[in-house]
């Protein structure tokens, strides 16, 4: 291993592949930071470009637009309650509250530090463990994955705060009837589409979350515009530019990291999953392991809530890389582009990979530690002068802010269908968020109601219609009881209280 | 925990902003409808303009920044550098774009 | 006597270049690629390269692509036929005759048979193709196809068949026409779906599927956990030279998910030809091969009547499946 370490260092280290790091990470921030402009569309169109190089400079500069666009993408979340990718829609959940206080900087430095952590330790996993870490990829079946997706949808308590749990469910029935939209993801038979071709593919998730974060915030803003109780307090610009933390929130996050860091990697070694669930997961774990008084704070600006998602979202894209590397399967869009640009180079992932061509395996890692090393850097000195982008007088921002959402969406599908049903989700949106409904249970409900859907039909047509694979399977039956746990725990704690 | 909370939200209707949402909806409907048809560049510059006017601004210079140069420079980004195709036929009318 | 050399190739490189000049200028030097999915996906890749190749090797001088998504690529067909655009044309597939035999109908406004189907666009030639794969776990008890065979008619359910799309996808049809080919009912043999390729891969290797029924390129990347029983393809392909033909064990079932281009409705027929004979003629250079080898795409050049006659017979058999199947 450590000859293969010296050779990894060796290649990743060459003048060369240092620039092209720099500007795979560079491009990568920039394009995630745009909604609808992931990474997989970014790597998509940089594929003829990374032709031109050897395959182990090729794959370091798609794996830096990988975890480069993820970076990018909390800084929109932060600073616009625009998530520019998926994976870091949960980081919004704190990071937009924080930043609303005026401590826009804080956090684009809580969240810039958690992803510098999460993708280094995550990295040092892949280092030490990759070849067998792949089990745990194939360990997991559809009845795993309808239990897991059970053990996400407990974090929607993390909203359901101060008797407003009923809101909080409704907003979970909402998501769910919204995910139902369009061709049934088993059998081909398009539902409540009401015969609208523009429907039959469903609605995209990155358009939910523009609609009801991004557009209505905005919409929301100037609705509430004249109320004396919302007037704009005014923020200190050094204040909102300060990217100082303090030792009480280093020690949260100290906490914090290392176990979304693991939450996240695990997750994203599982190819039915990926950075996106795992960052709700982490989100709602994290709210099961901290104290009372720090839990009312979820959702308002917590320094733990901002930290986990952004921690497990960048672990888990390094996690992906386990079963892309060690199996040849992609679990994603994004690791599926990879992996077709990959056999382009004529070279077979699998466990061989580490024989045949271990210097792209190496290199490949190494380049990530140099990566997010490059990220920090690149991003610590900006975060004070992206901060104050909030400084932008309201009626610049609010309909630059606009512009991003629309434009975000229209990038995605070109089709101005599209608009229309943000527009129309984020009319609907504002108004439930005047009687204050909570907008990430229908998010979480949302993502997470399509995956527990499937794998539950999965499960049933594997099993010949009987429910035994609920408790067939030890893992099956761990994740479920501890699903049980975590909701039998805060109902009796609620009743404890009063 | 599962009861409803018992303090009524209070919306004072006074103050909320009709006007001013309903502009930006209708704005943005008008947007979505003239996106594909007079192109990118025209339908993004004049919808960021105008719903700066409609929020009350009036620094003219600031809202042609914010849109025309400022749309430019992103289409450039997106359609020259990324080659993302944006559909703007009054620009491959003039012969600026393919 | 080498002054006369000169001079002759001085005047054969000047006729050369004139008659380079006459023809580019009658034929068609722009093209415009609509795609009805998404950067990165098959489609794109397809249009792309195809564009990339014509470009390098001299036949276009430029090359657009734009993504249309939406409706499953119904979307872009709608576009092509609602708005018949000059120089442009549409990359499909095989889901394309799928979509005709089954459903979506009145997304039409522009005429036409009603249903979004091959028939209201211009067939122009399908380009490359990519043959079906059964394949199962490396340490799966199934060495060939007919192992399968037996298992399933022992007990029809201990074999689940795996696919990276929905029921009447191609993925499903692929392996219905497998056991069909070998004396099963089709209708009988569990079918469970997933939402990608690579994840009804992960169902494969984690035990939970016993076979794989999907295309031969979302399964290259994991040949080394795989093995490929049988391939539906006429003989062996040079990509995957281990993987047997179905044919050569015994069942003779041949299917090709082709990827090909189409021309809006009312496109003339000089057009057409051209277009044609572009997509033909690039296949032979060297540019083509850098894309397709590393694409690893099967060449099937199929154009113009024999396309549409191609298109008529695939459009038969599937639909005799699929009724047998109960999905139409």
């Amino acid at each position: 291993m450590i000859e293969g370490i010296l050779i990894g260092l060796n290649t990743a280290l060459s003048l060369q592949n240092i620039i092209i790091v720099m500007i795979g990470c560079f491009a990568g921030t920039i394009i995630g930071m745009l909604p609808g402009l992931g990474p997989m569309t970014a790597i998509a169109l940089m594929i003829p470009i990374t032709y031109g190089f050897d395959p182990a400079s090729g794959l370091i500069l798609m794996a830096g637009v990988y975890y480069g666009a993820v970076f990018g993408g909390s800084t929109s979340s932060i600073l616009l309650n625009a998530p520019g990718v998926p994976g870091t829609v949960a980081t919004a959940f704190d990071g937009y509250p924080m930043a609303q206080q005026g401590k826009a900087g804080k956090a684009l430095a809580i969240a810039a530090y958690s992803s510098f952590a999460g993708g280094t330790i995550s990295a040092i996993f892949l280092l030490i463990a990759a070849p067998s870490l792949s089990k745990i990829s194939l360990s997991f079946r559809s009845p795993d994955y309808f239990a897991l997706m059970m053990l996400g949808l407990t974090a929607v308590s993390a909203f359901s705060s101060k008797g407003q749990f009923l809101k909080a469910m409704m907003m979970v029935v909402l998501g769910l009837m919204l995910a139902s939209i369009g061709q049934d993801s088993l059998s081909d038979i398009s539902r409540f589409t009401f015969g609208n071709m523009n429907l039959s593919d469903g609605i995209s998730f990155v358009l939910i979350v523009m609609a009801t974060f991004a557009m209505s915030e905005a919409l929301t803003i100037i609705f509430r515009g004249k109320d004396p109780n919302r007037a704009a307090k005014q923020i200190s610009l050094t204040e909102l530019g300060s990217i100082k933390v303090n030792k009480e929130e280093t020690i949260k996050m100290a906490k914090t990291i290392p176990r979304s860091s693991i939450l996240g990697f695990l997750i994203g070694v599982l190819p039915g999953a990926g950075a996106t669930i795992a960052s709700f997961l982490a989100y709602g774990m994290e709210r099961n392991y901290v104290s009372d008084e720090e839990k009312e704070k979820f959702g308002k600006g917590s320094v733990h809530g901002l930290s986990a998602p952004e921690t497990a979202n960048n672990a888990a894209c390094s996690g992906s890389f386990v079963p892309l590397l060690t199996l040849g399967i992609p679990g994603s869009g994004t690791t599926a582009v990879m992996l077709g640009a990959l056999l382009g180079f004529g070279i077979q992932p699998g466990p061989r990979l580490y024989q045949t061509n271990p210097e792209i395996f190496w290199s490949v890692i190494m380049s990530m530690y140099i990566g997010m090393v490059v990220l920090l850097i690149l991003n610590l000195p900006l975060i004070p002068y992206i901060a104050r982008i909030l400084a932008v007088p309201r009626n610049f921002l609010i309909p630059l802010i606009l512009f991003f959402s629309i434009t975000g969406i229209y990038l995605m599908s070109f089709n101005n269908f599209d608009i229309y049903l943000m527009i129309g989700i984020a009319v609907v949106a504002t108004f439930l968020r005047l009687y204050e409904f909570p907008m990430p249970p229908l998010i979480l409900a949302f993502v997470l109601g399509k995956l527990i859907e499937e794998n539950l039909r999965r499960s049933l047509l594997i099993s010949d219609g009987s429910f035994s694979f609920l408790w067939d399977r030890p893992l099956t039956l761990i994740i479920l009881l501890i699903t049980i746990g975590i909701v039998g725990w805060q109902i009796y704690r609620s009743l404890i209280r009063k | 925990m599962i009861l409803p909370e018992k303090t009524k939200i209070e919306v004072n209707h006074k103050y909320l902003d009709y006007k001013s949402i309903i502009y930006l909806i209708l704005i943005s409907i008008i947007y979505g409808a003239v996106i594909l048809k007079i192109g990118y560049f025209l339908s993004t510059s004049l919808f960021l303009i105008a719903s700066y006017y409609f929020l009350g601004e009036r620094r003219w210079l600031w809202m042609f920044l914010l849109s025309f140069p400022f749309v430019a420079i992103f289409m450039f980004l997106l359609h020259g550098v990324l080659n993302i195709y944006l559909r703007d036929p009054l620009l491959k009318y003039l012969g600026i774009i393919g | 006597m080498s002054n006369i050399k000169k001079l002759f190739s001085v005047l054969f490189s000047a006729i050369l270049l004139f008659s380079a000049t006459t023809t580019s200028s009658l034929a068609i030097d722009k093209l415009h690629f609509v795609i009805g999915g998404g950067a990165g996906g098959g489609w794109d890749g397809t249009a792309r390269g195809t564009g990339e190749a014509l470009t390098k090797a001299g036949m276009l001088k430029s090359a657009s692509f734009e993504n249309m998504s939406g409706g499953g690529g119904g979307k872009a067909l709608a576009y092509m036929i609602n708005n018949k655009p000059a120089g442009t044309i549409l990359v499909q597939s095989t889901p394309l005759v799928l979509r005709s035999i089954t459903r979506h109908e009145g997304y039409v406004t522009g005429g036409g048979s009603g249903v979004l189907s091959y028939k209201d666009v211009v067939p122009i030639a399908g380009v490359i193709g990519d043959y079906g794969a059964i394949v199962v776990a490396k340490d799966s008890p199934f060495k060939n196809f007919k192992d399968i065979v037996d298992a399933y008619k022992k007990d029809p359910k201990s074999v689940k068949m795996a696919g990276g799309s929905v029921r009447g996808s191609m993925d499903h049809l692929i392996g219905a026409l497998a056991f069909q080919t070998a004396g099963a009912n089709p209708n009988d043999v569990i079918y469970v779906p997933y939402d990608a390729g690579g994840k009804a891969l992960a169902g494969l290797l984690s035990g939970e599927t016993q076979m794989l029924s999907t295309g031969l390129g979302e399964v290259m990347g994991a040949r080394d956990q795989v093995r490929i029983i049988g391939i539906t393809a006429p003989s062996r392909v040079s990509d995957a030279p281990d993987a047997p033909t179905l044919k050569e064990q015994g069942y003779d079932v041949q299917f090709v998910n082709w990827r090909g281009f189409f021309g809006p409705p009312g496109m003339s027929n000089a057009d057409k030809s051209k277009i044609a004979k572009m997509l033909g003629d690039v296949q032979k250079t060297p540019e083509w091969e850098a894309v397709r080898a590393r694409n690893a795409w099967v060449n099937i050049y199929n154009p113009d009547d024999k396309f549409v006659s191609f298109l008529e017979k695939q459009t038969k058999e599937m639909t005799d499946l699929m009724k047998k199947l109960g999905v139409i």
